[in-house]
């Protein structure tokens, strides 16, 4: 083993604190540092919704126990952004002024919201909702609050809408998507067209297929003019239309990137010694393709494989696949893999008393499964997509049975058998 | 300096793969009476007549704990990789981490459920009929192993070398007070190091091929004589046990000299390139026993050298494999509280070079040949026999086979003629454990 590395993770995220636990596998003693813009205790945004829904406590929502970031050997400085890095003298610059030096330097600064491209001559407040900080300014607002917007029906738009519904009955939230679906890339159409009956019939609204384009001030409150020429008014606006990689603290880093940096299967970046997990991450996928994927697992292990390479063992990411579960008024939402047929996709469907199982197939193999109000077992059926399990033969079984049949086949193929 | 540290162990919930009853559900129902949501689950399947259950398996490096963005998820000292509900969202990421079946989403909750094995007691185990699924106690497994490892730095075999492994798991056992025999064969360089470096911190001589016991018999009388306990240990390869030094070998069993013979046999003369050895498989490639026209490896059945010790009524006679250290470890004790004659333990240690298979999968291999019946595990004293590890069920041989480059070549006739041959020494020693069945020991020598 090579002299002490002195390693330095920009951010404190899924990512960031899966690498820390992989460099100390073997590396007890190796200084590592960790900075978050954010003054907080390690979290993941994951957990805001939750805790604006009030199910959580927001003293019990840290990643790891305090030790685990403040021992002999591990720091975390929050709170002191990074404004650069320079790559050829090896230390990342913090707003505050100090210079950190690195042997080895993971880039796990997370994503950001995206903003969306309205007119606001107004200036109307435009809550974002990603950070503790977000919540918390959201929060101070909600009191009063009757009538909300919520800009964009992903996971965090949906997450949002359900948290604000579930902690004040009164609340009228109208969820905005541009698409003609909620949830769209994450669930299929159908799945996504039950998810949005069952909103609406705890009086969530929704105007899909269009977006909005301006706001206006009126009083006390605002109106958002959409693209469909309608308008809405309401107290209180939140954009959720997505969120990208944060990088812009990377210009002139001489790091390659697309939409995210790019990463090869042991997450290094174009620069020696510099390496990239979780959403800021642009990498290989479980069949080939390179792209970003900002889900928790993803970030995990991206994480542990970033860690394992910056404390020289050589270990190779198996590639992200979508994977996606949506629990919401005691239903529970699974999609794995591909969402919609592709070509020569056979399309295999079965729906009864509120379930849809689907089963996407690539002649004998999974692509993609979704089940809506059954049990299901999304990490086997990850395992049979990503191992290219034969399954066709028990296709039925499949549909009949998830939970059991995907651990089945999963498992088998876990022994070692054909 | 310092010594090798071992890993800590923890006990474990295991279950047999698909040898549940049909419609049996007591662990689960078990789990469901001490907490609200089973954390264990059946896979009943009558369809494809699969029969069988899953739990978590406690990770070392958990991809759930990884995922969870609450931090519900902690690795306890003890092992148990335990989720605080208290603290689930019910996002389920750790579902989508975890490929082995180990975590419940419960929609009703919203929230997950996963084992964290009831402080130790599992309801499920205890309430399981058939003995199928088992709390493991795997914890104490590393008593064994007490000594301090027995190489200095610098071991020059092969990586992933299933020798080297038997060697430091004997030495552990064994401890310093030993004199170590070796032949010229990988091991030796093990002992004796290569050129002026030593790797082992014991007394080592390297005897010839043909003589290791006879030189054994001369050093433990006189270390006898002198009152000393240090004992005498071989650690000798197949090629040295079973055809060059085979003879001296039987007189030292058939006089009871006061030594511990180990043979780790990895079918061949691996350190001078891969010659056969009487005790290579049937059917396996060797440098002498090529695949071509007319030629299909080796054309007969192993010699079992164990047996022929055995056949002796030895003090002490065990087969022994690096992927099962306890049962090693266990036997090696046995070897060592012989009094009154020799121990002989037959070490099954794949060589993944000469056998053609990859570098990590030494401990695989052996664990297969275990499974699929190729190598028996059993225990003879003064020529009574019992199966240390019996196989009713056995692993189709052709898991064996095709993991390692030596057996690729067999067909289905070669294939049955090496079962038949496996069967044939499974049944051989199945047959004495029933005919000659071991007695129970004698107070002295039992741990």
């Amino acid at each position: 083993m090579t002299a002490t590395l002195r390693h330095v993770i920009i951010g404190a995220g899924t990512a960031a604190l899966a690498a820390v636990e992989a460099i100390r596998v073997g590396r007890h003693a190796d200084p590592i540092t960790l900075i978050s813009a954010e003054a907080e205790t390690p979290y993941s945004p994951t957990v805001l919704p939750h805790l604006l829904a009030g199910r959580i406590a927001e003293s019990r929502i840290a990643l790891r126990p305090p030790a685990f970031v403040a021992s002999a050997a591990t720091r975390l400085l929050a709170g002191d952004p990074v404004v650069g890095i320079d790559a050829g003298r090896r230390v990342v610059r913090l707003a505050g002024g100090a210079q950190l030096p690195w042997d080895r330097l993971l880039v796990a600064s997370g994503s950001e919201p995206v903003a969306p491209a309205l007119l606001n001559p107004d200036g109307v407040p435009l809550y974002t909702f990603t950070r503790l900080a977000d919540l918390r300014a959201l929060r101070a607002r909600l009191d009063g609050t009757r009538t909300v917007a919520v800009l964009g029906a992903g996971l965090i738009g949906m997450e949002l809408a359900e948290a604000l519904v579930h902690r004040s009955t009164y609340a009228e939230v109208t969820v905005v998507e541009q698409e003609p679906q909620v949830l769209p890339v994450a669930f299929s159409r159908e799945d996504a067209d039950s998810v949005r009956d069952l909103f609406q019939s705890r009086g969530l609204r929704f105007r899909l297929g269009c977006r909005a384009v301006a706001l206006e001030r009126r009083g006390a409150a605002a109106v958002v003019t959409l693209s469909d020429g309608s308008a809405l008014e309401v107290d209180l606006v939140v954009a959720c239309i997505g969120v990208r990689p944060r990088l812009g603290f990377l210009d002139r880093s001489g790091i390659a990137a697309r939409r995210g940096l790019l990463v090869d299967h042991r997450m290094a970046t174009s620069v020696p010694g510099i390496y990239a997990a979780g959403d800021v991450a642009e990498g290989p996928s479980a069949d080939g393709t390179i792209g970003c994927h900002a889900v928790l697992p993803a970030a995990a292990g991206q994480g542990r494989v970033a860690g394992a390479n910056m404390a020289e063992r050589r270990v190779e990411y198996e590639g992200w696949l979508p994977a996606n579960v949506f629990s919401f008024f005691g239903r529970l939402l699974v999609s794995v893999g591909v969402t919609e047929a592709g070509e020569g996709h056979a399309r295999l469907e079965r729906v009864s008393d509120g379930q849809r199982g689907r089963l996407l197939l690539d002649g004998d193999r999974l692509v993609g499964a979704s089940f809506a109000g059954m049990p299901a077992d999304p990490g086997a059926l990850c395992w049979l997509i990503r191992e290219r399990v034969p399954v066709k033969r028990h296709a039925d079984l499949l549909l009949d049975r998830p939970l059991e049949a995907s651990r089945w086949l999963a498992a088998r193929t876990q022994r070692g058998a054909a | 300096m310092a010594t090798l540290t071992l890993p800590v162990l923890h006990d474990t919930l295991t279950t047999e793969w698909g040898a549940c009853p049909p419609g049996c559900h007591a662990c689960v129902d078990a789990c469901a009476d001490h907490r609200a949501v089973p954390r264990i689950a059946t896979l009943d399947l009558p369809l494809v007549s699969f029969h069988g259950a899953v739990v978590c398996g406690q990770c070392g490096e958990p991809a759930c704990r990884d995922a969870c963005p609450t931090g519900a998820i902690t690795r306890e000292e003890t092992g148990v990789v335990r989720l605080d509900e208290g603290r689930c969202v019910g996002c389920g990421a750790c579902a989508v981490a975890c490929v082995w079946g180990g975590i419940t989403l419960d929609p009703q909750s919203g929230r997950a459920a996963k084992c964290d094995t009831c402080a130790g007691h599992p309801a499920c185990a205890g309430a399981c009929p058939t003995g199928t699924l088992r709390w493991v106690e795997t914890s104490g497994l590393l008593r064994h192993f007490g000594h301090p490892d027995p190489f200095t730095k610098g071991v020059s075999l092969c990586p992933g070398c299933a020798a080297e492994l038997g060697f430091r798991m004997a030495f552990r056992v064994i401890g310093p007070d030993a004199v170590v025999f070796v032949a010229p064969g990988c091991a030796c360089m093990l002992a004796c190091g290569l050129g002026t470096a030593a790797t082992t911190r014991l007394p080592s001589v390297l005897s010839l091929m043909t003589n290791v016991p006879s030189l054994m018999t001369g050093v433990a009388r006189q270390l006898k004589r002198s009152g000393a306990r240090t004992r005498c240990v071989a650690f000798a390869g197949d090629g040295t046990t079973a055809d060059v030094g085979f003879q001296p070998l039987s007189g030292a069993a058939e006089r009871g000299e006061h030594i511990v013979y180990i043979c780790y046999d990895n079918e061949g003369y691996m350190n001078t390139g891969v010659q056969r050895s009487s005790t290579t498989l049937r059917g396996a490639r060797t440098m002498t026993t090529p695949v071509g026209p007319g030629r299909a490896g080796k054309p007969q059945a192993p010699k079992d050298v164990a047996l022929l010790m055995a056949m002796h009524a030895t003090a002490y006679v065990a087969t022994a494999s690096v992927s099962h250290p306890e049962d090693f470890a266990i036997k090696l004790q046995r070897a060592l509280a012989v009094e009154d004659g020799l121990a002989y333990v037959h070490l099954y240690a794949p060589c993944h070079v000469g056998w053609q298979a990859p570098m990590d999968s030494a401990l695989e291999i052996a664990r297969l040949a275990v499974e699929t019946r190729v190598f028996p595990l059993w225990e003879a004293r003064r020529g009574r026999f019992r199966l240390t590890h019996p196989i009713p069920r056995p692993r189709p041989l052709e898991d064996f086979a095709g993991i390692m480059g030596r057996l690729r070549h067999l067909g289905p006739a070669g294939l049955e003629t090496l079962g038949r041959t496996v069967e044939d020494r499974y049944r051989r020693v199945e047959a004495l454990c029933s005919a000659l069945p071991w007695e129970a020991p004698g107070a002295d020598d039992e741990q």
